[in-house]
């Protein structure tokens, strides 16, 4: 990953941190979760549902990059790792949360429903704190989770590609194509709920499912 | 090209446009098709509407805003698993908080080094061992490298008065060393030390090995490099 040069004084701090926390003092670990525990707390709360299942991943996130300090490669940005780890354990916590299905026989680049019944879902705190917030976060947890982080990345971090990939490990293609699917069955859902709206039912609102509950997006071999 | 085929193409398109990750020439082909489509610019204007939500709702400051403090509970967790003492002091993983550990948490930067106790103690008596192995092995290569022939009474082979190195007798150990030790090769001879001379055997000693009192012990030393090794492991392996 290249270092662009706006980045590169944080980047020196953060590795300036980390090789004092290897030689074993603790206010520079304790700097470096200050320093960037509010990114990994939003990306973290973005993908998992409540403040409580945030906060423990963040915490867990940390724990395992302290634990795994001395062998921190300096050539990387300590954020890429950062959010891998979070976003790893996020994707983790989505898909042990709720059952997926996966859609077999099927070609990937058709124009599958894959919209995870939102019958299904948990309820969350945002969804109890504002309706807009409560409609977004409905549309985003419908995805599935891969196409969550991707977007989470992108639109709230504004990563580019290759660094998600590198985050998540997968291919540049890979994420591009993620993204790809991930706006567009974000916006088939967040219009679905629209048109609900709109026509004053009210019957849907609580996201009833417009497609078959097996279909999740979830398509083999795309992890 | 007819223009429904186009629409069909650019609006596969639009997500990856609308988030500015649509690469050329894709790019340029579908921003010439915008320029002359309404009904992909309408589907183009639904696209950034929803994109819109879903950024406003990433970005909201509420969820920025509501991060709490971790490093409390990262702590705690740490010196639980004994990887951080109460005292600000990290550990190697798996190690103990050491006893008495100084410095309250957050002084000086002193205070926070690290104790690697585990690493220390597994030093120190290979140090140890190692600096003795050497002593000892100057000392026998000191005194064992006179020649046989500068040694009034003395023969490695055999025969003559030894005292201050003893071959085992017993039965082979198996162990290449001892068999080596037993059987001396041309060259590199078993050089013991005339009986009585206890004072040599303490100089030594205070030299480390270097022994100045007889000149015959000087000229062996300076060839008895060779010999070095052999004695020292045979002292090692027990043999007197």
């Amino acid at each position: 990953m290249d270092e662009s040069s706006a980045d590169a004084p944080d980047r020196r701090l953060d590795h300036e941190l980390i090789r004092r926390a290897q030689a074993g003092e603790e206010s520079a670990f304790a700097d470096l979760v200050a320093r960037h525990e509010r990114r990994a707390w939003r990306v973290a709360r973005n993908l998992v549902p409540s403040n409580e299942d945030a906060s423990d991943l963040v915490q867990d996130a940390f724990l395992r990059v302290f634990r795994s300090l001395d062998r921190f490669d300096f050539s990387h940005a300590f954020s890429t790792w950062l959010y891998r780890i979070v976003t790893n354990l996020a994707i983790d916590h989505l898909r042990k949360r709720r059952p997926t299905f996966s859609t077999t026989g099927q070609d990937e680049e058709e124009p599958d429903p894959e919209l995870v019944d939102p019958r299904l879902e948990a309820p969350s705190e945002a969804l109890e704190r504002e309706e807009t917030v409560d409609e977004v976060r409905s549309c985003l947890e419908t995805l599935a989770p891969h196409f969550q982080s991707a977007l989470v990345l992108r639109e709230l971090e504004g990563l580019p590609c290759n660094e998600i990939a590198e985050i998540v490990g997968a291919t540049h293609v890979t994420v591009r194509w993620r993204l790809h699917r991930g706006r567009k069955l974000f916006q088939e859902e967040w219009e679905r709920r629209r048109r609900v709206e709109d026509s004053g039912t009210g019957a849907n609102t609580s996201g009833a499912p417009s497609v078959p509950p097996n279909a999740t997006g979830e398509v083999r071999g795309d992890r | 090209m007819s223009t429904s085929s186009n629409c069909a193409e650019v609006q596969g398109e639009i997500p990856l446009y609308v988030g500015g990750d649509l690469e050329s020439p894709a790019l340029e082909r579908l921003e010439r098709h915008l320029g002359q489509c309404s009904a992909c610019r309408e589907n183009l204007s639904r696209a950034n509407e929803a994109r819109g939500a879903l950024r406003d709702h990433l970005g909201n400051p509420q969820i920025e805003a509501s991060c709490p403090s971790h490093w409390p509970g990262i702590r705690s967790a740490l010196i639980a698993e004994g990887t951080l003492v109460a005292e600000g002091i990290l550990v190697e993983e798996g190690g103990t908080a050491p006893t008495g550990a100084t410095g309250p948490r957050g002084t000086e930067p002193t205070a926070a080094r690290p104790v690697r106790r585990g690493r220390l103690l597994r030093i120190l008596p290979l140090a140890a061992a190692a600096a003795a192995l050497f002593v000892l092995g100057m000392l026998t290569d000191r005194l064992g490298s006179v020649s046989p022939g500068e040694a009034p009474g003395v023969h490695p082979g055999g025969g003559g008065p030894i005292d201050e190195v003893v071959l085992d007798d017993g039965p082979a150990t198996g162990d290449p060393i001892a068999e080596r030790v037993e059987t001396p090769r041309p060259g590199v001879s078993l050089k013991p030390v005339p009986s009585g001379d206890e004072s040599l055997r303490s100089e030594a000693l205070i030299w480390g090995g270097e022994v100045i009192l007889d000149p015959r012990l000087q000229r062996g030393s300076r060839d008895g490099a060779a010999g070095m090794h052999g004695e020292s492991k045979r002292r090692r392996d027990g043999v007197h």
